[in-house]
C-alpha cells in the first residue's frame, strides 16, 4: 500500500497536469486578433464625413425622406412614448441643437428652425472612452460603430454623449417597427442604438441612406481627407458650424449655415 | 508506511467521483432521450463548406465572421472551394436553410437550428436581433416567402418575441 506522502503528491500532479492541459488547449484555440483583416478593407477609406445644407434643408421644412430612409432601412421601432423612443436621425430646433449659438437676437424663425441630428462620428468620441465593454469603437475611418453583441446595456455611453445620439431599448423593438427590412437586423431588448453612417453600405461602396434619399442634395458625404472631394469643397464654400465644438469631442457632422 | 484510514479515503473516493461523473454514467445508461433525428437539409446545393465542418465548427465559423464583419468591416468570406459569400446570417445561411425541405417544410431558424440547438440544450438568441426571413413576422411584413410560409401553417414553432 501506498503511503499518505506518494499518494497526495501523486494526485496533486495529475490535477495540475489536467488543468494545465486544458488551459494550453484553450490557448490554442483562441482566435488570434492581430490576425483579422484591417478595418474598412473595402471602403478603403479615411475620414467619412457629413455635410448638411441647413438652408437647404429648410427650403422644404416638412420633408423628412432620409429620416424615413434611414428608419424603414435600418428597421428603426417608432415608439410613441418618448421615454422609450429609439432615434437614428431627427430634427431638432436650431437653438436645441446648437445652444452655445446664445446670439439672443437670432430670427426667431431660425431658433425654431427644425435641424437634423444624428450621430456626429467624433474624432474625440467620449462615448468609446466610456465603453466597458469595447462594444462602441472607432473604426480607422473615423466611423463610431457599435458590435452589438458585446454591448450590456449599462448605458455610460448615453451619459457620456453631448449630443443625445444614442438610444436605449427599453422594450423588445420588434412589435414597434412597421415593416421589418429582412437584410438588417433589428435590435433587442437592453443594447443602445445609433447611427452607423451606414457602414454596412459604405463597405461595399454605397452612400449612406439619408444622403441617397435626399431630393435636394442638401446631405453630402464623402471623405474629408480627400482634398478634391465634395465634402472638402462644400467646406471651402460656405461657413459651417459644428454641433458644442467647444467640447472638444471634433464631431465630423458639419452645417452649412 | 501505511495510508491511515485508507479504506475510508477510497470508498470516499469512489462515492465523490460517481457523484462527479454522475452525467456521464447517467447519459450512457439512461436511454431516455430518442436517437437524436437530424434537422431537415435543404434539398439540393452543398454548404459553404463540407457537411463535417459546417456540423462541427459552425459556430466558429459564424464567431469568426461576426469578428470580421463587424469590427474589421471585411464582409466576405472565400469558401475552400474558392467561392466568395457574404458574411451574413440571414443573407448567406437563411438563404437556403430557410427554404424549404424536399417535404415542403418551411425551414424557420426554429425548426433547422433549433431542433438540433434544444436537442443538446443550447439556447439561441441569434434570432432575437437577426431576422429569419422564413419566421412568419419577417415574411409577412417583408413580402418575401411569404408563399413559402402561407403552406406551413401546420408546424411553426413559437418565438419569443
Amino acid at each position: 500500500m501506498i503511503d499518505r506522502r506518494t499518494f497526495l503528491k501523486i494526485s496533486t500532479l495529475v490535477t495540475l497536469g489536467a488543468a494545465g492541459g486544458r488551459e494550453l488547449a484553450a490557448g490554442l484555440e483562441a482566435i488570434d486578433p492581430a490576425a483579422l483583416p484591417a478595418a474598412g478593407a473595402a471602403g478603403a477609406a479615411k475620414r467619412w464625413a457629413l455635410v448638411i445644407d441647413v438652408a437647404k434643408c429648410l427650403e422644404t421644412p416638412d420633408c423628412d425622406r432620409c429620416i424615413a430612409a434611414c428608419n424603414r432601412g435600418h428597421n428603426v421601432p417608432r415608439i410613441d412614448d418618448d421615454r422609450h423612443e429609439v432615434k437614428w436621425i431627427w430634427k431638432e430646433p436650431f437653438e436645441q441643437a446648437f445652444p452655445d449659438q446664445e446670439n439672443p437676437w437670432l430670427d426667431d424663425k431660425l431658433k425654431s428652425a427644425p435641424v437634423l441630428t444624428l450621430c456626429n462620428h467624433c474624432d474625440n468620441p467620449p462615448c468609446v472612452r466610456v465603453c466597458p465593454t469595447k462594444a462602441t469603437f472607432r473604426r480607422p475611418d473615423g466611423i463610431v460603430d457599435m458590435d452589438l453583441h458585446r454591448c450590456i446595456g449599462c448605458r455610460y455611453c448615453m451619459v457620456a454623449c453631448p449630443y443625445g445620439s444614442r438610444s436605449f431599448n427599453w422594450m423588445n423593438p420588434r412589435p414597434h417597427i412597421p415593416r421589418i427590412d429582412p437584410e438588417y437586423p433589428t435590435r433587442t431588448k437592453g443594447v443602445v442604438e445609433k447611427c452607423t453612417f451606414c457602414v454596412e453600405r459604405l463597405d461595399k461602396g454605397q452612400a449612406p441612406l439619408c444622403a441617397a434619399a435626399c431630393p435636394a442634395g442638401a446631405l453630402v458625404f464623402g471623405d474629408l481627407s480627400d482634398d478634391t472631394s465634395e465634402v472638402r469643397k462644400r467646406l471651402k464654400s460656405r461657413f459651417a458650424l459644428q454641433r458644442k465644438a467647444a467640447l472638444g469631442t471634433k464631431p465630423m457632422v458639419f452645417y452649412l449655415i | 508506511m501505511k495510508l491511515y484510514g485508507g479504506s475510508y479515503i477510497i470508498a470516499g473516493l469512489v462515492v465523490f467521483l460517481g457523484i462527479a461523473t454522475f452525467p456521464i454514467w447517467y447519459g450512457a445508461i439512461g436511454q431516455n432521450k430518442p436517437a437524436f433525428q437530424s434537422p431537415p437539409n435543404p434539398a439540393g446545393e452543398q454548404c459553404i463548406e463540407p457537411r463535417e465542418y459546417m456540423r462541427d465548427r459552425h459556430m466558429q465559423l459564424l464567431t469568426q465572421w461576426r469578428d470580421e464583419a463587424v469590427r474589421g468591416g471585411d464582409w466576405f468570406y472565400t469558401a475552400t472551394s474558392g467561392r466568395k459569400w457574404t458574411k451574413s446570417l440571414t443573407l448567406t445561411c437563411m438563404e437556403c436553410h430557410g427554404k424549404a425541405d424536399a417535404q415542403g417544410r418551411s425551414l424557420t431558424a426554429a425548426t433547422y437550428c433549433g431542433e438540433c440547438h434544444d436537442y443538446v440544450g443550447v439556447s439561441l438568441y441569434c434570432w432575437d436581433c437577426h431576422v429569419d426571413p422564413a419566421a412568419p413576422s419577417a415574411a409577412g411584413s417583408a413580402g418575401r416567402k411569404v408563399a413559402l410560409a402561407a403552406h406551413s401553417n401546420a408546424r411553426r414553432p413559437g418565438r419569443h418575441d
